[in-house]
């Protein structure tokens, strides 16, 4: 039996119509009601969960492969193996700032807001750049606006909720997408399992 | 206020009782093993100073170490392995001894782990340090102790999976500038990453792409040899493939796997490595391998391989196992009257015969006795009264 890990949410219908479209699971995964844990087929075990509780369950082994967010694996740097990109949930991690300012002017410390401090940290880290980090929550956006940091790292897709509260991107830190995970002991167990799983979604791994 | 007084770090435990037992059931077996290959007991101090740790090939990094200072205010540090603290025992106190030296270890190490996930910050070890062993025969003794371990611990429910550093070592260094994003890429089997990296590699890139996902049965070393025309790397799996001839001799060939692009700690190891797995569990239970530079941080050119098994990871697959045998039945002895039971009265003798445990009953009335023994699952309650009469009752 394959233990998989789904990240619930938007990934979730993606990978959910990935998995309909390879005739895994016919109507049960849609239709799984409130339902954590549907087994298909008694080869299956597909599990719901928040991103970063599927990193947690595939480093643990509980899980064997699962699908998650790369900027989930980023900000949380686990050892799990990233076998596949898989080709949905593209955006980037990006450096916004208040239109028109620019964050590298004067020599005072920055102070950056963003839901992903280890992102950031290693980011700034990498371009030898000083800066404080302040830990969010919700919508980052705020942050610049109230004048508690001067730019925002955060996830952005289509820029349009940057733009109606007047910020723009400056920089792009990563690119992102969703990707198929495997927990290393699994990888090298199960990996018939797992490569024949990946053959069915059409992932060459 | 004392918050923390009744509770230990996350990533520490107490051990009771079966747990214990099974722990030190599990060590003795393993003990023993070693043993009868001949290699002697070494305990080194659960306090390093850092600087054992801050420099060279057997460095931890800062943020893994447990640290305090000593009364002179010099850094130390809770031993984070027992490798380099055997290498710093030889270099001190047995550098004139004949080698090779053939040691091993069962003691604690301390590592900070990230909180709440499970993980261990003292594991428990046992491992195997051939100091100044080399060539094919150290090769082989150790991975033979290494699967042997593993038998008395699990029986044949476990993976073995061999790799060697040579092989992997020499493509990376085709690589120019590329070498580090390859290496980070490949050593946690990022496919997507490997696959990019490749492609600006150009030609030499399709050999990356397929060491990559060289893992499995023993078919992957003929796989092996059809990609690798490179000398050093050809000769590494030449290396794996005589291993395996040898594990055969033995019997030991079952549950082989190979990985020829494992790269943990890619400055430690230098030759042969190996790793066992158990099916459920996520992380390796046993590692080991060649490391012939880490005795390069003493100034010393002495070659060395060994293996470390965790026991934490151990314990736990164990616990989940039947392991009845272990448990014996135990018979509470009770004295009716105000004196002390005689410890040298013959029914103990004859108790231990029938298989039981004996243990006495500090209590002042049979009532509570029984109590008592319910309470710790005693099978029967012997009564002694102040005749030597002697009455037996099932709980």
């Amino acid at each position: 039996m394959l233990n998989i890990a789904l990240t619930k949410g938007r990934l979730e219908e993606k990978t959910v119509e990935l998995l309909e479209k390879a005739g895994i699971a016919c109507g049960c995964l849609v239709d799984k009601g409130r339902k954590l844990v549907v087994e298909v087929d008694g080869v299956y075990r597909f599990i719901f969960a928040k991103a970063c509780d599927v990193v947690t369950y595939v480093e643990r082994g509980v899980s064997d492969i699962g699908v998650v967010g790369k900027d989930t694996l980023m900000e949380m740097k686990r050892p799990v193996n990233e076998i596949a990109a898989l080709p949905f949930g593209k955006c980037r991690f990006a450096l916004a700032v208040l239109k028109g300012k620019k964050f590298y002017s004067g020599y005072s410390l920055k102070t950056v807001a963003t839901k992903y401090p280890e992102v950031t940290k290693e980011y700034f880290e990498t371009k030898d750049y000083p800066i404080e980090i302040v830990k969010i929550e919700g919508s980052v956006e705020l942050a610049p606006i109230l004048n508690l940091a001067d730019g925002i790292v955060d996830i952005v897709e289509t820029g349009s909720t940057l733009r109606e509260n007047g910020l723009e991107v400056i920089e792009t830190v990563a690119e992102i997408s969703a990707r198929l995970i495997s927990n290393p002991v699994s990888l090298k167990t199960k990996k018939e399992e797992i490569l024949s799983f990946c053959r069915k979604i059409s992932v060459n791994i | 206020m004392r918050r923390y007084d009744k509770i230990t770090p996350e990533g520490t435990m107490d051990y009771l009782f079966k747990e214990c037992k099974i722990r030190k059931n599990a060590e003795n077996r393993v003990r023993n093993l070693f043993e009868n290959y001949g290699y002697d007991e070494v305990m080194t101090t659960s306090l390093e100073f850092y600087d054992v740790f801050s420099e060279g090939v057997g460095r931890v990094s800062q943020n893994e170490l447990y640290t305090l200072t000593d009364g002179s205010g010099r850094l130390i540090t809770m031993r984070p392995d027992s490798t380099k603290p055997i290498a710093r025992l030889f270099a001190s106190r047995l550098k004139d001894f004949v080698l090779p030296i053939k040691l091993y270890y069962s003691q604690p190490v301390f590592k900070r782990n990230l909180s709440f996930n499970r993980k261990s910050d003292e594991i428990i070890q046992m491992g195997i340090e051939l100091i100044g062993g080399t060539g094919y025969k150290s090769d082989l003794e150790i991975l033979i102790l290494g699967i042997k371990s593993m038998k008395e611990l699990f029986g044949d429910d476990f993976f073995i999976e061999i790799g060697h550093m040579g092989i992997i070592g020499s493509v990376l260094d085709s690589f120019g500038q590329f070498k580090e994003a390859a290496k980070s890429a490949i050593s946690k089997k990022n496919f997507p990453e490997v696959d990019l990296i490749a492609s600006k590699l150009g030609e030499k890139g399709k050999i990356l792409k397929e060491i990559a996902r060289l893992f499995g049965g023993k078919e992957i070393l003929s796989q092996a040899k059809n990609i690798l025309k490179d000398n050093q790397a050809f000769s590494a799996v030449l290396e794996l493939e005589k291993l395996y001839q040898g594990l055969m001799n033995e019997g030991l060939q079952d549950n082989i796997l190979f990985d020829l692009s494992i790269l943990n700690d890619y400055q430690y190891y230098t030759g042969m490595v190996f790793r066992c797995f158990v099916d459920g569990v996520g992380t390796e239970v046993m590692s080991g391998g060649r490391y012939d530079s880490l005795y390069g941080d003493y100034g010393l050119n002495i070659p060395a391989i060994g293996f470390a098994i965790n026991f934490n990871e151990a314990l736990e697959i164990l616990s989940k196992m039947e392991i009845d045998d272990l448990d014996r039945k135990k018979a509470v002895v009770f004295s009716s009257s105000s004196a002390q039971v005689n410890y040298e009265d013959p029914i103990f003798v004859e108790l231990k015969e029938r298989g039981y445990r004996c243990v006495v009953s500090l209590c002042d009335s049979e009532e509570d006795t029984i109590k008592w023994a319910n309470a710790i699952k005693a099978k029967i309650v012997i009564t002694i009264d102040k005749d030597g009469k002697i009455k037996e009752n099932d709980i």
